[in-house]
C-alpha cells in the first residue's frame, strides 16, 4: 500500500474540494448543515469540519453530483460556497501583529492599531477567497466568461476593497489582493524597524481596509457582482474554517451577524472548537439564537450508539475501496466482545452465564452483589428471564462493567488491593462496535485506523483482532503525542494537559476497579463550582482537543457557555490507557473524583513509570 | 550574506586574525559556557555575558565566579522580558558600531538559548538594513554525550521563536511543509508534527559521529516514521555547517513556492543557527518556531567535548535584506 495514503494524509485541509468529494461520506446532519441558513459547526480536531465546509464549495458539489449521483443522491446546494481557510500557523502569523516593542526593544503603544492590522489582514484573506470563488464561478459557467475581464465590475470591487489603481481584470485583482497582503507585512515591518512612526502607521491603517466591517464588504461585493453579472438569484455562503483562531474583532462581528433575515443573500457557516469564549454572545438574551437565527451542529457523539451508523458507512466505503467483495464491517472486523446479536434475547444466555460464573469466581464484590436476596433469582437462571425491562436492567446495562472487570481483574477481595491479570494485549477493544466507539465518529481516526489495519492484512481477509489491537494502541499513542503539544505556560511542575487528562483517567479507573462492583459505575464527571480559572482553562483545552467529550443533558444544547455543573467523559480513544469500558456511566463531581487520583498498586500488576498500573503494550 | 566555515582554527589564530568589536558569551548551568571564554577573554574587549541566573544548578555558580572575576564584563539578564532583552543587546551593538560601517562580532552559541541567538541575528539584520555590515564569528563546542531524559517534559512553548520569525504567507490556503531538526527529546517532534498537520515533513537528522547520540536520534526518527511513514529523512553532518546550511536552503527553496514552510529547529544549536540564517535569507516566507519544555526541562550540565570546536564566519550585509522579495 502506498505510504502516502496512511493516517497522516486523511486530512481534508490541503486536498482540493474535488478530491474531498471523491471519498466523502455525509454525516447524518449534512442536510441540515448544507441548508441555506447560518450554521455554527462545532467539533474537536479531526471531526470532519474542514471536509464538510469544502463539500459546500461549487467544485466539490459539482464533483459529487457528477460521480454516480443515483447511488449517492445529489447535494441540492443552490448557493456559492466561499471557503476561507485558516489554521494555527496563519493565526500565529496574524497574531504576531500584536507586538508591543520595536526590533530594537523600544516600547510602543500602538493600542487599537494592532487589532486593526489583524482585522485588516484577516479581511484580506476573505477577499482572496472571494476572488478565487469568482474565478471558479466563471470556470463553471455560472458567471459569464466575459466577467473575467469586466473592467467596470473589478473597478467597483477595487473601490470597495480600497485597492489602489484602476483597470482591473480577474487576474490582476487577484494579484492586487496578494499585494495588499504583502503590503501589510511590509508596513508593519517598516514600523517594527523604525522606518515609519506611529503617525504614519495610523495614516496607513485609516486609508486601508483595516477597520471595515467584513459584513459590509461582503454585502457591497455581492451587490456589485449581482449588478454587473445580472445574477440577482445568486446566493452565497461564506465558510470560515477554524474560526476560533480568527482575530477577536472578526469573531465578534461574524458571530453577532448570524441573524436570520427574510431576504438573505448570504449566510455564514463557521467551524469552531467545542468551546470558545465568544459563545457567550450566543447564549445572551437578544443575541442570535440556535434554531431561530442559526443552526448549531455538534460533530461529536456523546453516546456511542449515535455514531455507529456513520462509522458503519465509512468503514464499508473503506473496505469496498480496498477491494473487499463483502465490505460489511461485521465481517471484516468481527464483533466486539458480547456485542454480536445483543438484541436477540436468549441466543446469548449461555455467554452471559459464562461471564457471570467467571466474574463471581474472581470478584467477591460481584459475588456479593448477585447473591443479594433481591437479585439471586435473576442471576441464578438468566435464561428464565424473559421480561425485556428486567433483562435490560440486570444484564444488558451492567454488561460493560461486568465484561471489563472480568477481563482485567485477577482477583478482587474486600480490604485488599485488586489484582490484575497479566495480559500481553488488550484485545477486548477490538471488533466493529468498539472500534467505532473508540474512534468517536471521527472520520480521520476511523479511516486512518482501518487503512493501517488493512495495510497489514491480505485483501479480502478479515482483520485479525491482534492487528486491530496493535493499531488501536498506535492510534491512541499518536493522539497522546498530539496532546503533548498543547502548551501549558503556567505549568511549574512539568505537568501539562496530558497529565491533567491522565489524572481524570486514573481516578475513574481507580473507582472502577478499586471499589466494589456496581452495575452503574462512575465513568464521567461534572465540573464543580469551586473550579478555578486555570483548571477551567485546562478543561477547555482538553475539550477542544477532543480529549474530554461534553455530555449535554437530555434536551440540553451542545453549546457550552460555561463549564460549571456540566458533565463530561473521557474520549474513548484514551480509554485503553486506563482499561476503561466504553460507556459514559454515572457522573461524579470532579472534586470528589480527583480526591482519589493516585492509582492503587497491587502485587501482580506490572508497575509502569509513566502510567503506573496500566500495562503498556507498546 | 557570505558564509565561511572553519573548524580547524585554534583560539589563538581566531583572535590573531580578527579584532572583535564585541563578544557575547553565556552564563548558565552548563560547564561549556566558559569553554571559549577561558581561551579567548584575554584578547577580547567589550564582552557581554547573558546571565541565565540559576544559582545552585549545574555549573552555574562556578561559571558566574569566572565571569565576575573580570571587571570589563557587562552582564545582560537573559531572563528579562523580550523588549528589555532586545534593548540591551541593541545598546551593546549600537555602541560597538557607532561611527562604523562594519563591525566584527563574536558570539559563542554553545550555551545560548534559542531566543537570544534569534534576537542577536535579528538585530544584525536590522543593522545591515541600516547600512552597517556585520562580520559575525560564531563559535560552538559540542558537549559530551548525555543520555536523553526518560520522559520529555510538558511543552511550555510552541510558537514562533520571536515575532520577527513568525513568517508571512500570501495565501492562507497553501499547505504547511515542515522541516524539523531532530533532537533526542522523546516524542516532542512527533507532537509538533501532529499539531501542525503538515502535508510534507522533512526530518534533518544530526550525525555527529558519536554512536550514542546518533543512536538516540535514530530511535526518535524510527518512532516518528512509524506514525508518519511519508516523512523524508535527510542526514546531516553536524561538523559540516556549510553543507547543512545549503541543504536547508535548498529544501526551503523547493518547498516555499507551493507551501508555507515551517522550521522547528530541535537538536544541536548549529542546526538552529542554520535555520535562523535561512529564515533571514528567505524572510518572510519561512515560519521559524521553537518548541520547548522551558523551565519544565530538567537542567543538564553539558561538558565541552574538547577538540570539537567549530567556528562559523558570516557576513550579514545589505544583500541579505534585499536578497529575496516577498511577492
Amino acid at each position: 500500500m502506498d505510504k502516502a495514503t496512511l493516517l497522516e494524509n486523511f486530512n481534508a485541509r490541503f486536498s482540493p474540494p474535488e478530491e474531498v468529494a471523491k471519498t466523502f461520506i455525509p454525516p447524518h446532519n449534512f442536510p441540515k448543515i448544507s441548508k441555506f441558513f447560518h450554521s455554527l459547526i462545532i467539533g474537536p480536531r479531526g471531526s470532519g469540519k474542514t471536509t464538510i465546509l469544502k463539500m459546500l464549495t461549487p467544485a466539490a458539489v459539482h464533483s459529487w453530483n457528477s460521480i454516480a449521483p443515483s447511488a449517492r443522491g445529489k447535494i441540492p446546494i443552490n448557493y456559492v460556497g466561499v471557503y476561507i481557510p485558516y489554521d494555527s500557523t496563519m493565526a500565529n502569523q496574524i497574531g504576531n501583529l500584536r507586538f508591543d516593542h520595536s526590533i530594537t526593544g523600544e516600547r510602543i503603544e500602538i493600542g487599537k492599531m494592532s487589532s486593526a492590522l489583524m482585522h485588516g489582514a484577516f479581511s484580506a484573506f476573505i477577499l482572496q477567497a472571494i476572488v478565487k470563488s469568482v474565478g471558479d464561478l466563471i470556470d463553471s459557467g455560472r458567471l459569464p466568461a466575459s466577467a473575467a475581464n469586466n473592467a467596470q465590475m473589478f473597478h467597483q470591487l477595487a473601490k470597495i476593497w480600497n485597492l489602489p489603481g484602476d483597470n482591473y481584470s480577474l487576474l490582476s485583482i487577484a494579484a492586487a489582493v496578494r499585494e495588499r497582503i504583502a503590503e501589510i507585512h511590509d508596513v508593519v515591518n517598516k514600523f517594527y524597524f523604525g522606518v515609519i512612526d506611529t503617525k504614519e502607521l495610523r495614516l496607513y491603517i485609516s486609508n486601508g481596509i483595516f477597520t471595515r466591517d467584513p459584513i459590509q464588504s461582503i454585502n457591497l461585493t455581492i451587490d456589485t457582482i449581482d449588478s454587473f453579472c445580472k445574477t440577482k438569484s445568486l446566493k452565497w455562503a461564506f465558510l470560515f474554517d477554524e474560526f476560533e483562531l480568527a482575530p477577536d474583532s472578526i469573531r465578534t462581528i461574524l458571530i453577532s451577524a448570524m441573524r436570520s433575515t427574510s431576504e438573505q443573500r448570504f449566510v455564514i457557516k463557521l467551524t469552531m472548537a467545542p468551546f470558545d469564549s465568544s459563545f457567550a454572545a450566543l447564549t445572551r438574551t437578544g443575541g442570535p439564537s440556535d434554531g431561530n437565527d442559526f443552526d448549531l451542529i455538534p460533530l461529536w457523539y456523546p453516546l456511542k450508539e449515535d455514531g455507529q451508523k456513520f462509522c458503519h458507512q465509512i468503514a464499508t466505503s473503506v473496505f469496498r475501496q480496498h477491494g473487499y467483495r463483502d465490505p460489511s464491517p461485521e465481517v471484516v472486523l468481527g464483533h466486539s466482545l458480547y456485542c454480536s446479536n445483543r438484541n436477540k434475547g436468549g441466543t446469548k444466555n449461555h455467554e452471559y452465564e459464562k461471564l457471570i460464573q467467571s466474574l463471581r469466581s474472581t470478584d467477591d464484590s460481584f459475588s456479593e452483589y448477585i447473591n443479594d436476596e433481591s437479585r439471586r433469582h435473576i442471576y441464578s437462571n438468566i435464561s428464565a428471564i424473559t421480561d425485556d425491562n428486567v433483562r435490560a436492567q440486570y444484564i444488558r446495562k451492567p454488561l460493560a462493567a461486568m465484561t471489563f472487570r472480568d477481563y482485567f481483574l485477577d482477583s478482587w477481595k474486600t480490604k485488599q488491593k485488586p489484582k490484575f491479570r497479566s495480559r500481553k494485549s488488550n484485545q477486548i477493544y477490538s471488533g466493529m462496535e468498539f472500534i467505532f466507539a473508540l474512534t468517536e465518529g471521527n472520520p480521520r481516526w476511523l479511516i486512518g485506523l482501518l487503512h493501517n489495519c488493512l495495510s497489514r492484512t491480505e485483501t479480502g481477509r478479515p482483520i485479525d483482532p491482534s492487528i486491530q489491537q496493535q493499531e488501536i494502541t498506535s492510534l491512541m499513542n499518536r493522539y497522546r503525542s498530539l496532546l503533548k503539544a498543547y502548551t501549558d505556560p503556567q505549568s511549574q511542575s512539568g505537568r501539562g494537559l496530558l497529565d491533567f487528562i491522565d489524572k481524570f483517567g486514573h481516578a475513574i479507573s481507580n473507582k472502577f476497579y478499586g471499589e466494589k462492583y456496581t452495575p452503574d459505575p462512575v465513568l464521567s464527571f461534572s465540573i464543580d463550582s469551586t473550579a478555578d480559572k486555570y483548571f477551567l482553562s485546562l478543561v477547555s483545552t482538553a475539550l477542544n482537543a477532543g480529549a474530554f467529550i461534553y455530555l449535554p443533558d437530555g434536551d440540553g444544547s451542545s453549546l457550552l457557555s460555561s463549564f460549571k455543573g456540566k458533565e463530561f467523559r473521557i474520549c474513548y480513544l484514551l480509554c485503553p490507557q486506563y482499561k476503561l469500558p466504553l460507556v459514559s456511566g454515572r457522573p461524579i463531581s470532579h472534586g470528589k473524583l480527583l480526591g482519589n487520583a493516585d492509582p492503587p498498586k497491587d502485587n501482580s500488576a506490572p508497575v509502569q513509570t509513566s502510567f503506573l498500573w496500566v500495562q503498556d503494550d507498546t | 550574506m557570505t558564509l565561511k566555515v572553519s573548524t580547524s582554527l585554534d583560539a589563538g589564530t581566531l583572535c590573531g586574525s580578527n579584532s572583535f568589536d564585541l563578544a557575547f558569551f553565556s552564563c548558565g548551568y552548563e560547564s561549556r559556557c566558559i569553554h571559549f571564554f577561558n581561551a579567548l577573554h584575554g584578547s577580547l574587549k567589550n564582552i557581554y555575558v547573558f546571565d541565565y541566573s540559576c544559582p545552585g544548578q549545574g555549573s552555574y555558580d562556578q561559571n558566574a565566579r569566572v565571569y565576575k572575576s573580570l571587571k570589563h564584563i557587562s552582564i545582560i539578564r537573559a531572563s528579562t522580558d523580550s523588549a528589555s532583552l532586545r534593548a540591551e543587546i541593541f545598546k551593546a551593538l549600537k555602541s560597538a558600531s557607532s561611527g562604523k560601517t562594519c563591525i566584527n562580532v563574536y558570539f559563542d552559541i554553545s550555551s545560548s538559548n534559542r531566543k537570544i541567538s534569534a534576537i542577536v541575528l535579528e538585530l544584525l539584520y536590522f543593522l545591515a538594513s541600516n547600512g552597517v555590515e556585520s562580520r559575525l564569528t560564531v563559535s560552538y563546542v559540542y558537549s559530551k554525550y548525555v543520555p536523553a531524559p526518560e520522559a520529555t517534559a510538558t511543552t511550555q512553548t510552541f510558537e514562533p521563536v520571536t515575532p520577527f520569525y513568525s513568517g508571512w504567507s500570501l495565501d492562507s490556503g497553501l499547505p504547511v511543509s515542515l522541516i524539523i531538526g531532530l533532537g533526542y527529546e522523546k516524542g516532542r517532534a512527533l507532537s509538533a508534527i501532529e499539531f501542525l498537520e503538515p502535508r510534507r515533513t522533512i526530518a534533518f537528522c544530526p550525525n555527529n559521529g558519536s554512536g550514542s547520540f546518533d543512536k538516540d536520534t535514530g530511535k526518535e526518527y524510527s518512532q516518528i516514521a512509524k506514525s508518519c511513514p511519508s516523512i523524508e529523512r535527510h542526514d546531516y553532518n553536524v561538523k559540516s555547517f556549510e553543507s547543512l546550511f545549503w541543504s536547508l536552503d535548498s529544501a526551503i527553496s523547493g518547498l516555499k513556492e507551493n507551501s508555507r514552510v515551517v522550521i522547528i529547529p530541535m537538536g544541536p544549536k548549529l542546526f538552529h543557527l542554520g535555520a535562523l540564517l535561512c529564515a533571514l535569507s528567505h524572510r518572510p516566507r519561512v515560519h521559524l518556531y521553537r518548541i520547548s519544555g522551558g523551565s519544565n526541562d530538567p537542567p543538564v550540565d553539558r561538558v565541552a567535548e574538547a577538540g570539537s570546536e567549530s567556528y562559523i564566519h558570516i557576513v550579514v550585509d545589505k544583500s541579505l535584506c534585499e536578497s529575496r522579495s516577498i511577492s
